[in-house]
C-alpha cells in the first residue's frame, strides 16, 4: 500500500467521481483537482468501472469514500469488506479513505444508509475501539464523516460534534467534515452549526464535504440532487476561516447535471475557498 | 484481527437499540424505537419515517438500475411493489448494492405472486446475466491462432476456461426480443414461449456487451465443455445428433468461431495427461 501522509495534505478543490462524467472527463481534462470515489461502486472484478477508474486515476489524485464499514454498529467488522477496500487501495493509491460515523446495520443485513449513533460515552468507547481495529487492519489512518440525520436518541450524554471530537481524538482518527450534513442535522434537530465547529479539532480536520437539500417543511432531507444553499456556502467560509486550508470537494448523487455546471459550482468553491484559506494560511 | 474480535466487549443497550431500529425499517408496521426524540418540528415516529422511506426506495432504485427492461415493462408502481417484496425476503447482505438484487430471478420463479408469469423470471436471470458481463473479471482472451497451434495430440483431452465475463442463459422464452424492444422503449413486443429451450450466451468485449443464441449441437458442445468435459466426449455427444464423419470438423468449427468472439480465457491441459507430457 502507498505510505499514507502524516500531515495534512491539502488537494484543493474536487469532485464525487459519478459514472455519467467519465467520458466528459477524460476528454475535456476539466479543471478540478482531485476526485473522490465511492469505495462501494469499484468492489467489482473488472469491466467498464474498475477500466475508466484507473484512466482517470492517471490524470488526477483520489481518495475513496466508502458507505459500508458501520464503524458504529455493533455486528463484527466485516473482514472481507476491510480486505476488499485494501486491495482496492493497493491499485488505486488514494491519499486517503473516509466512511461515515454511523451504523449501517446489524445481524448480518446492510439497509445501505447512514444511521446516526447515540451520542453516549458506552457508543464511544465502542466506536473508538473498532476504529482502532478498522486503521490497524489498513495500516493508515482514516477519515471518519458526520452524517445528516433526522432523528436523535433520548440517550444521548452530549452533542454530535462533542461525540465526533472525541472519537477522532480517542481514536487518533481524522475528520471529513460535511457542512451541508452540519447545516441539515442543525436545522432538523434545533443546534447551532457554528458552535459544531467550535467543537471539532482543526488539525484533524482534512476535508470538506458541500452538497444539496431539499427542504420538505419540516426536515431537510440531504437529497445531494440541487446546488449548495447560500447558507450551507457561508458556513463553509466560517469553516475555512477556522480550519484553514482543507480540501473540499461537492457531492452530486441525484439529477447529475452536465460536469461543465458542476465544474461551475466548483469554481464558487475556489474563490471562497481560495480567499479565506489564503487569508488564514 | 479475528472475525469475532470484540463481540463480547459490544455494549448490550447499543446492539438492543439496532436491532429495535433495524426490525422497524424492515417493518415499518412495527412501532419505531421509543428511545426517539421528537420535538415541535417532527415527532419520532415521522422522524423515524424518512428512514423507512429511504430504505425502500433505495433498494427500489438499485434494482431499477440492474433490471431496467423487466422496470419499463411492469410500470413503476407494479415494479415498486416487486422491489418491496422482494426486499422482505432478501434483504440486502452485501457491502454493496450491487449485489443486492442478486436473487430476483429465482425469488420471480418461486412466490406465489410472480410464478404464474415465468417470463418474468427469465427476463430477470437475462438482465442479471447482463449485469454480471458488465463488471466481471478481465481476462486475456485466447487468439484465434492458438487453435491451429495445438498439436493434434492434445485435442482429444482438450478442456476449455471460459471467460470470466461470459455467462450462459437458458431461456423457453423470446426474452431478448423482448428485452430489445423493452431497452429501446420501442412498442412492446409478447412475450413467445419456444418449442424448445435455447441456449444464449452473454459476453463481454472490449468493454461492450454482446449475446447470441446457440443453435442446438452448438448448445450441446458448450454445455459439455462448461461443465468441464473433454474435446473427445464432446464429440461422442455429437455423435447422437450429426454423421459421425462430420462430427470432429463441426465441433473444431465452433471452438473456433468462439475464440473470435473472445469467448476462451485457457485451453487447459487434463492433469493426468499433462503429467505424462
Amino acid at each position: 500500500m502507498n505510505t499514507p501522509p502524516k500531515a495534512r495534505p491539502f488537494l484543493g478543490f474536487g469532485l464525487g467521481l459519478r459514472k455519467e462524467h467519465y467520458e466528459a472527463i477524460l476528454q475535456g481534462q476539466p479543471t478540478v483537482d482531485w476526485f473522490e470515489i465511492l469505495t462501494e461502486n469499484y468492489l467489482v472484478e473488472g469491466g467498464k468501472p474498475l477500466r475508466y477508474l484507473e484512466r482517470i486515476r492517471a490524470d488526477y489524485p483520489m481518495v475513496m469514500h466508502g458507505v459500508s464499514l458501520s464503524i458504529g454498529g455493533t455486528d463484527p467488522l466485516d473482514v472481507d469488506y476491510l480486505k476488499q477496500i485494501k486491495v482496492l487501495a493497493e491499485r488505486i493509491e488514494p491519499v486517503w479513505l473516509s466512511d461515515h460515523l454511523c451504523w449501517t446495520g446489524v445481524d448480518g443485513l446492510n439497509l445501505h444508509d447512514l444511521l446516526p449513533l447515540p451520542y453516549t460515552e458506552e457508543a464511544l468507547d465502542h466506536v473508538v475501539r473498532r476504529i482502532g481495529q478498522v486503521q490497524e487492519f489498513l495500516g493508515r489512518r482514516i477519515l471518519l464523516e458526520n452524517v445528516s440525520s433526522y432523528v436523535s436518541y433520548a440517550d444521548s450524554e452530549m452533542s454530535e460534534g462533542e461525540f465526533l471530537a472525541a472519537a477522532a481524538e480517542a481514536a487518533d482518527c481524522l475528520i471529513l467534515l460535511d457542512l451541508n450534513n452540519i447545516y441539515v442535522s442543525a436545522r432538523n434537530h434545533g443546534f447551532d452549526p457554528d458552535d459544531y465547529l467550535r467543537h471539532i479539532p482543526a488539525e484533524r480536520v482534512w476535508q470538506f464535504h458541500l452538497a444539496g437539500h431539499f427542504d420538505r417543511g419540516d426536515l431537510l432531507i440531504d437529497t445531494h440532487d440541487r446546488a449548495v444553499i447560500d447558507e450551507v456556502w457561508a458556513l463553509y467560509e466560517a469553516a475555512a476561516v477556522r480550519f484553514g486550508t482543507v480540501s473540499t470537494m461537492i457531492e452530486r448523487d441525484d439529477d447529475i447535471p452536465p460536469l461543465e455546471a458542476l465544474v461551475e459550482e466548483l469554481n464558487r468553491v475556489r474563490r471562497i475557498g481560495g480567499r479565506v484559506m489564503r487569508t488564514v494560511a | 484481527m479475528n472475525r469475532h474480535a470484540g463481540a463480547s466487549d459490544v455494549p448490550s443497550s447499543l446492539s438492543e437499540l439496532q436491532r429495535r431500529f433495524q426490525a422497524y425499517l424492515l417493518n415499518p408496521s412495527a412501532s419505531p424505537p421509543a428511545a426517539l426524540r421528537g420535538d415541535g418540528r417532527a415527532s419520532g415516529a415521522q422522524r423515524a419515517e424518512v428512514y423507512a422511506e429511504a430504505y425502500r426506495l433505495r433498494l427500489i432504485e438499485a434494482l431499477a438500475a440492474d433490471y431496467p427492461a423487466l422496470g419499463t415493462l411492469l410500470g413503476e408502481d407494479d415494479f415498486a411493489h416487486l422491489g418491496r417484496v422482494y426486499a422482505e425476503a432478501h434483504p440486502s447482505r452485501y457491502a454493496s448494492i450491487r449485489w443486492f438484487g442478486q436473487h430476483l430471478g429465482r425469488f420471480l420463479q418461486d412466490d406465489s405472486e410472480y410464478r404464474e408469469r415465468p417470463e418474468l423470471a427469465e427476463l430477470a436471470a437475462f438482465e442479471w446475466a447482463l449485469s454480471e458481463a458488465f463488471d466481471a473479471a478481465e481476462a486475456p482472451a485466447v487468439s484465434p491462432e492458438a487453435l491451429t497451434a495445438l498439436p493434434a495430440a492434445r485435442w482429444p483431452n482438450l478442456r476449455i476456461r471460459f471467460h470470466p465475463a461470459l455467462r450462459r442463459v437458458k431461456l423457453r422464452f423470446n426474452i431478448p426480443e423482448v428485452w430489445q424492444a423493452l431497452n429501446q422503449k420501442a412498442s412492446p413486443q409478447p412475450f413467445e414461449a419456444l418449442d424448445s429451450p435455447q441456449t444464449w450466451i452473454v459476453w463481454r468485449s472490449d468493454l461492450k456487451l454482446f449475446f447470441r443464441n446457440l443453435n442446438l449441437s452448438e448448445a450441446q458442445a458448450f454445455d459439455a465443455l462448461y461443465q468441464g468435459l473433454h474435446f473427445a466426449e464432446v464429440c461422442e455427444g455429437l455423435c447422437d445428433r450429426l454423421p459421425a464423419e462430420n462430427v470432429a470438423a463441426t465441433a473444431a468449427g465452433f471452438l473456433a468461431h468462439w475464440l473470435t468472439e473472445g469467448w476462451i480465457a485457457a485451453f487447459e491441459a487434463d492433469p493426468e495427461s499433462s503429467a505424462t507430457n
